[in-house]
């Protein structure tokens, strides 16, 4: 990734650009790391906040209703995520179905600006991610042992102490893969803000698309990748510091 | 007339969906006991465990705790807790956390918090294993744990649900003494759920031999074996020769009965009335006595039979014998000083006599 390929033979196939490198501490790029940051931060966090809930609910449901819900789940997963970008696009628009069933029930006089805004980004992100954070919590919550409820109860918790002190913990490891499983992509997903956002959100995905696909600007693009996979090797280490301390295993 | 702590007046539950219930249950949990609830799997005696915990409510009937109804209290306001079976230890937790998650819940904290887990720990021997988590600990070191953790309330009973079942077979004898005696010094009521007759047998003071919803007897080890009140409890606990006899004749004080054309004489321990056409007649198999034909004057008061197999078990020798009506007899010969040879040959004939008295005289079970 250091070294790009170059369309100029003369200067031969492979050619060190240190001058890309140089570009990329310009405060533009640390604005748009950051602002990439921002958006999978906040996609992230929604992400954990909806899909927990999620998890649990499919983990403690009655074991019939179970395949029913997890294919509802992933049905639509089958489709191209793209093709699910553009039908968003349809609830989100001016005219849109989102706009149109407030306006038809009177809750708002005007349609709400909601594509291509920061919100509109945000919502194309957890959609398109959401299952990755529920599937990992949920593989893991649906093996609780149920003794564990029975155990707690009669040691004296209540229903709050249940989830914060059994349930919690017990998925945190899950939910650390899920904000994985998550977060890298969302720094990565560059579709989503070109097509849902405006030039206000853009991220440094977008701006690795923009040099290779529209500038023809490999070593730029390339200069730029390094940067994000530095940023998520970054973010990779902090995550294994964090979660990768010394826990017991299962019981055999 | 011992105090009660547990008192169980006509328990009844019947779960939805089920055609199982608990019917009829009176039992008085005495303090400081070692009671056990034996019965087979699908007898209820794991429901009747979860009852006194407060995990599951009884339909009807009361549920006494010294004297104070506690029908409806929710098994975290009960002085009782309980080591659930395969113990439900939290693996994502160290010991020192599993066994302070009772005192965490009411908010103990600090010196107080540690000072009651190394208390508690110590009594369990298991000091120094603070940090280790579930996984790391043998299945005798995670059962102290769960009895650990049920133990830092201090609570009046613990209950404990087949705490042996996830153990090998060899270090479960050793355990069994060890709990026996973690009971003694604690001077708490233990509540044990076994199907394993050998381990009621041995580590309890009185066993609730339970069937179908129902307790079938409720004695001590002892009267449970010499003087079983059912031809399941006989079955149940230890082997057991079950004859069923006509009735020759019934006297004042005895029964006769004929067995391979030969007639005993029995005290009569039934109630006149009771005494139908048939009687059973339960001998152990170490109550029987096996002697060759060199060994008695006359063969009128023995069982005549023939050696089926022979198992030499290092302390006794079990013998299978066909009497000469075609019954199979299960005979357990001890060695001791009157007979150190004891040296049987399949095929060959014997006869039995038993010690008259020990036998168990029983109607058939209604």
């Amino acid at each position: 990734m250091s070294v790009s390929l170059n369309g100029n033979i003369k200067e031969g196939l492979f050619h060190w650009h240190g001058l890309h490198y140089r570009e990329l501490f310009q405060p533009l790029y640390a604005r748009l790391l950051w602002q990439s940051f921002e958006f999978s931060f906040v996609t992230t966090l929604t992400c954990v906040l909806l899909g927990y809930p999620v998890a649990l609910a499919l983990a403690t449901m009655p074991k019939r209703w179970k395949p029913i819900c997890l294919m509802l789940l992933l049905i639509p997963f089958w489709s191209s995520s793209l093709v699910r970008i553009y039908a968003l696009l349809t609830l989100l628009k001016a005219k849109g179905l989102i706009n149109g069933a407030l306006l038809y029930l009177g809750i708002i006089k005007m349609p709400l600006p909601l594509l291509y805004t920061k919100v509109a980004v945000i919502i194309g992100q957890v959609y398109t991610l959401l299952p990755f954070m529920i599937l990992p919590i949920y593989v893991l919550l649906d093996e609780y042992d149920s003794s564990w409820i029975e155990a707690a109860k009669d040691l004296g918790a209540s229903s709050t102490q249940l989830f914060w002190r059994i349930f919690w913990p017990y998925s945190l490891p899950a939910v650390g893969s899920g904000v994985m499983c998550v977060f890298l992509p969302a720094m990565t997903l560059f579709y989503i803000p070109s097509l849902l956002g405006d030039r206000s959100s853009l991220m440094l995905g977008n701006v690795i698309q923009e040099q290779i696909m529209n500038q023809d600007n490999w070593p730029g693009g390339a200069a730029t990748s390094l940067l994000l996979t530095a940023a998520l090797l970054v973010f990779t280490l902090v995550y294994r510091a964090l979660f990768h301390k010394k826990r017991g295993g299962r019981l055999g | 007339m011992q105090q009660s702590i547990i008192t169980c007046r006509d328990l009844v539950w019947q779960p939805k969906k089920t055609a199982f219930s608990l019917q009829a249950i009176d039992l008085d949990i005495y303090v400081g006991e070692f009671l056990t609830l034996l019965g087979p799997s699908g007898c209820g005696k794991t429901s009747l465990l979860r009852l006194l915990g407060g995990l599951i409510e009884p339909a009807s009937g009361d549920l006494l705790l010294r004297g104070k109804r506690i029908n409806g209290l929710d098994a975290a306001h009960r002085p009782i807790n309980m080591v659930f079976q395969n113990y439900a230890l939290f693996p994502f937790m160290s010991v020192a956390d599993n066994v302070g998650f009772a005192l965490r819940c009411q908010g103990i904290r600090g010196e107080a918090y540690h000072q009651r887990i190394s208390e508690i720990l110590e009594k369990v021997h298991l000091t120094g294993f603070e940090k280790r988590y579930p996984s790391e600990l043998s299945g005798g070191q995670q059962q102290r744990v769960a009895i650990a953790r049920a133990l830092i309330n201090k609570p009046s009973v613990l209950l404990l649900d087949e705490p042996m079942s996830a153990l090998d077979k060899q270090i479960k004898r050793s355990l069994r003494r060890e709990l026996k005696s973690l009971q003694k010094e604690l001077g708490i009521t233990f509540v044990m759920v076994t199907h394993d007759q050998e381990e009621a047998l041995s580590m309890s003071d009185r066993i609730v031999l339970m069937r179908e919803g129902r307790i079938v007897q409720i004695d001590t080890p002892r009267g449970m074996y010499e003087s079983p009140k059912t031809l399941y409890a006989a079955q149940f606990i230890g082997e057991a020769n079950i004859f069923r006899l006509p009735v020759k004749s019934v006297h004042d004080k005895s029964l006769i009965v004929t067995l391979c054309d030969r007639t005993f004489l029995i005290k009569k321990p039934l109630k006149h009335e009771e005494i139908t056409t048939h009687v059973n007649l339960i001998i152990r198999p170490e109550d029987f006595q096996a002697w060759d034909s060199s060994e008695i004057e006359s063969d009128k008061l023995y069982l005549p039979g023939r050696v089926e197999s022979v198992i030499y078990k290092g302390s006794t020798v079990e013998l299978q014998v066909i009497l000469s009506d075609g019954t199979p007899v299960s005979v357990t010969e001890f060695f001791d000083e009157t007979d150190e040879t004891l040296d049987y040959r399949c095929g060959e004939s014997v006869h039995l006599s038993w010690q008259a008295g020990w036998e168990v005289v029983l109607n058939d079970d209604s």
